[in-house]
């Protein structure tokens, strides 16, 4: 790897074992994110993607390898739909704010003096302006998959990681929440990490996948292209046309 | 009437005996209002009534390894026992409530039975000290003694202030722990700040009110709060003041039934609830949905100007019992007002003018306190008129 390409390396494993209880569930993994990519992660149900994304999110430790977010890179986390309850209270803006609550500086009483135009400003890159003072249990899923994605980027992240964005919406508003990832990767140099179910999007906009299945021990990553030609995966993803129409010759992969 | 008539005469009469258990629930019906929308929102709603009696049997133990009814440890050992057993019981559950529910719900019910059933059993072997159990239980205690009160008071302004100052870093960790955790937010410290707020909370309350009402003080105003706020710091506040008038109305309402401190303030708890909450039915049940709007509006307003007089009639009612009648009548009275804001012009004109009756009613001796917190009310009713004509004019919800 050149010092260009580790300048632009925003996060990088090495030989990572993640699981529970020093009980690996999937082999080591190696593969690193660079900014301009977008990395879809893909996989069975139980199949050990959330826990690969907590190790990676610096949630749950390794249980074995190296997993390194490159020096001063900012994390950005849209989290389940499930993972948030809805009777809280909040509006759009406040939900968006909560984002900009960092470290031991959430302990103290005051947000930063510019917290509102931050927050209205990521509103505005998810395309959500117009609900900033709306109620946040009252959108619509499609509606607050774009509040979730502004919460993500009010902190101005280097590295966004979603963890099945697009698992209640509709063909348009997940369309939609592609075009905003994609815009935020061309204009804001960052890298990002989806995990998801819906994969027609996925390996359409996608530039690298990393495929894991913890019940037969598979991992493979690398640039799209690579990992929809490895066997295991072709074979897992036979029935599915190639939505991309990129994959040379096997149109059916 | 002349029942209620005398059994307010006689709470008035013995203010001296009584004022200082009128204060302590006041306080910990604000802590505990305060933390009961965490505890509702978490849907840990169980972990309250487990907590009480973890805190309960707290107390049986700390008497039953020796410690006296009189002197310095009478106040002190029972509740460092309830502390004690309350904190271990919070941090527990505040690690198992992130398990799946069936985990979390069988711890909960585990320490609800060790701690009722532990309660009882090591109560049955201090015959002498029955009164003093029952009272733990189930608050039929009247008066708190000194030494309670000023433990209340500190506990429950340590609460609020940690809480005051750092509520984002706590709804943060309670709401989106995985989030916290990506945001370097000291998720365990938190978690644990929040584990020794409830057992302190808990266990001043034990000690003061009992496990029933703790409990109800604790859920009750909670649930209204949140249907009613439309941002989490305002939830907080309207627990809170809800709270406080359960506890005041509810210790006044037991003298009017005869009837323990306790279940008067649980019962107060939820009939101030159910009636917000038909209120609020009400409210949306009316074409369009402007009229829930102001409603919740009018009813933050109420909140905010509620808040405000209970806070500077505090300061003035020290040795004034007559001030927290009228701030008590006032206060709630202002809330139904608020309520009837969003039901229309007409409807509000009524609820001023059963104010008014109310007022006149309730009217002290002391003219001069009586002026001032007349000028406060009506300064707060002045801000919901004018909130209620403009929504109703067509001008939208605050900006943000």
């Amino acid at each position: 790897m050149s010092t260009t390409d580790q300048s632009r390396t925003l996060y990088t494993a090495e030989g990572l074992s993640v699981g529970w209880e020093n009980r690996a569930i999937l082999p080591p993994i190696d593969f690193a994110v660079s900014r301009g990519q977008l990395w879809g992660l893909i996989g069975r149900n139980g199949s050990g993607k959330s826990t690969l994304l907590k190790t990676l999110l610096g949630v749950t430790r390794p249980v074995g390898g190296a997993s390194r977010l490159g020096h001063g890179v900012r994390l950005g986390f849209v989290a389940q739909r499930s993972d948030w309850e809805l009777a809280v209270p909040a509006r759009c803006v406040d939900v968006v704010a909560g984002g900009l609550d960092v470290g031991w500086g959430a302990l103290l009483p005051f947000r930063r003096r510019d917290w509102l135009g931050a927050a209205l400003t990521a509103l505005s890159e998810a395309d959500a302006e117009k609900l900033a003072v709306q109620q946040f249990s009252d959108l619509s899923e499609g509606q607050k998959q774009r509040v979730w994605l502004a919460r993500a980027l009010v902190e101005n992240p280097d590295l966004l990681v979603l963890d099945e964005p697009t698992s209640a919406l509709d063909a348009e508003a997940e369309v939609m929440v592609f075009d905003v990832l994609a815009r935020w990767l061309r204009e804001r140099d960052v890298g990002v990490l989806v995990a998801s179910h819906h994969l027609g999007l996925l390996f359409e906009r996608a530039t690298h996948l990393l495929y894991v299945d913890g019940d037969d021990g598979v991992v493979v990553a690398g640039t799209r292209e690579e990992v929809l030609r490895h066997p295991t995966v072709a074979q897992r993803y036979l029935r599915a046309p190639d939505p991309t129409g990129k994959l040379g010759g096997d149109a059916h992969v | 009437m002349s029942e209620v008539t005398s059994g307010l005469q006689s709470f008035f009469e013995g203010w001296e005996l009584y004022s200082d258990g009128v204060l302590a629930g006041v306080v910990l019906g604000v802590v505990l209002g305060f933390l009961g929308v965490y505890i509702v929102l978490r849907r840990l709603v169980f972990m309250s009534a487990a907590l009480s009696q973890a805190s309960s049997l707290g107390v049986v133990v700390a008497l039953t390894l020796g410690a006296t009814l009189s002197g310095e440890r009478e106040v002190t050992a029972p509740v460092i026992g309830a502390l004690l057993f309350g904190f271990g019981a919070a941090l527990w559950v505040s690690r198992a409530s992130r398990r799946p529910s069936v985990q979390r719900d069988g711890l909960l019910g585990a320490i609800y039975l060790v701690g009722a059933s532990g309660t009882l059993l090591l109560g049955s072997r201090m015959a002498h000290e029955m009164h003093e159990i029952e009272a733990l239980l189930h608050g039929v205690g009247v008066a708190v003694m000194p030494e309670d009160l000023e433990l209340v008071l500190w506990i429950g302004s340590m609460v609020l202030v940690v809480h005051a100052l750092g509520w984002r870093a706590v709804a943060a960790v309670a709401f989106d722990p995985i989030g916290a955790a990506v945001r370097r937010i000291p998720v365990t410290f938190v978690d644990l700040v929040m584990a020794l707020s409830l057992a302190a909370a808990f266990a001043a309350g034990i000690r003061a009110l009992g496990a029933l009402p703790v409990f109800a003080l604790s859920v009750v105003p909670a649930i209204a709060a949140i249907r009613f706020a439309l941002t989490l710091p305002r939830a907080l506040a309207f627990a809170a003041l809800i709270g406080a008038l359960s506890a005041y109305h509810g210790y006044a309402l037991a003298f009017v039934l005869d009837a323990p401190v306790g279940a008067s303030q649980t019962i107060m708890a939820l009939a101030i609830t159910g009636a917000l909450l038909v209120a609020r039915v009400i409210g949306r049940s009316l074409p369009g949905k402007k009229n829930a709007d102001a409603m919740n509006v009018g009813l933050l307003r109420a909140t905010t100007g509620g808040l405000l007089v209970l806070a500077v009639a505090a300061m003035l009612s020290v040795g004034r019992p007559d001030m927290i009648q009228v701030v008590g009548v006032a206060t709630i009275s202002g809330l139904a007002v608020a309520a009837l804001a969003g039901l229309g012009q007409r409807l509000f004109l009524l609820g001023l003018a059963g104010l008014a009756a109310v007022w006149s009613a309730a009217a002290p001796t002391d003219p001069g306190l009586v002026e001032l917190v007349r000028g406060l009310l009506f300064a707060w009713l002045i801000v919901v008129a004018i909130e209620h004509i403009r929504r109703s004019s067509g001008h939208g919800p605050a900006k943000a």
